[in-house]
């Protein structure tokens, strides 16, 4: 028997170099949850519609279960892992989560969001968020802690009818 | 509902419950083969996201339930019951049919207008 075919990568994984030895056919959602040892991103539906397994790559928000680790070497790749834990605050007081399935993946959107408010000169916020599903908020909780997390930080924007109108 | 002991999480319940509803009035298909639900993926079983649905506002009409603790009930998944009737209810009011089937999916809609096309010919 031969054995299992297998290659060496390497990459920038929260700031640090790792290598790693991976099957050539192996999720990027599994080499961090199973070889890596962090278990921040989830798997959600496998297929890229949940945005559960939510990374950045390269700076840029992607679904984890789509990318072939292989793809990544010498690339960034970030977890929810790598997150201030103070900056989640809004979250946890506007009710951004219940049964936290979806809540990595909405955290690693929502703070990249965050950095670029411009995109919502063009977009409405819950266009913007619309690549993570939630099955127990409704949305409204999401969409408002984002909401105040931006004009925490001096951003602009429109009353959400939500939660105080 | 009983006394309200936690407001975002009680609030939070009500908005999920309520979207809910509203996607099984519009959406949610389940389809069967064999005793066993076909489309078992979120490709073709449809949910909601953000960008699909409407902000819900929640007023809490507060009682005092004398066999829950501190006054208070379970408010579990009763939210999810009035937001799609309240929908079809809507659609039916709007373009004078009566939906007996939900989700109101366009094909169901579109089969409901022909048939009160062809009753008025």
């Amino acid at each position: 028997m031969s054995e299992p075919a297998s290659l060496e990568i390497s990459f920038t994984l929260n700031g640090e170099p790792v290598t790693v030895r991976i099957d050539p056919r192996e999720r990027l959602l599994d080499t961090l949850r199973y070889r890596l040892g962090l278990p921040g991103t989830k798997e959600g539906c496998g297929e890229g519609e949940c945005g559960s397994c939510t990374v950045y790559l390269d700076g840029i928000p992607a679904n984890a279960c789509l990318v072939p680790t292989y793809q990544v070497r010498d690339r960034e790749v970030g977890t929810v892992e790598a997150l201030d834990p103070g900056e989640l605050d809004p979250f946890v007081r506007g009710g951004a989560t219940q049964c936290g399935a979806c809540t990595p993946g909405v955290a690693m959107t929502a703070m990249w969001l965050l950095e670029r408010p411009e995109l919502l000169e063009t977009h409405d916020l819950r266009e913007l968020m619309a690549g993570n599903l939630c099955r127990c908020t409704g949305y409204d909780g999401i969409i408002e802690s984002v909401a105040s997390a931006l004009r925490e930080r001096g951003v602009e924007l429109p009353e959400e009818a939500g939660r105080d109108a | 509902m009983g006394k309200v002991l936690n407001e975002t999480l009680a609030r939070g319940q009500i908005q999920g419950g309520v979207a809910q509803g509203v996607s099984w009035a519009l959406f949610e298909d389940f389809a069967w083969k064999d005793g066993a639900m076909e489309n078992t993926q979120l490709t073709n079983y449809i949910i909601p996201t953000s960008a699909d649905l409407p902000p819900i506002r929640v007023d809490f009409l507060e009682s005092h339930y004398e066999h829950g603790t501190q006054g208070a009930k379970g408010i579990g998944e009763l939210p999810m019951d009035g937001s799609a009737p309240a929908v079809v209810n809507a659609v039916a009011e709007a373009v004078g049919v009566e939906p007996t089937e939900i989700p109101l999916t366009p094909e169901r809609l579109m089969v409901l207008l022909e048939g009160r096309r062809r009753e008025a010919s």
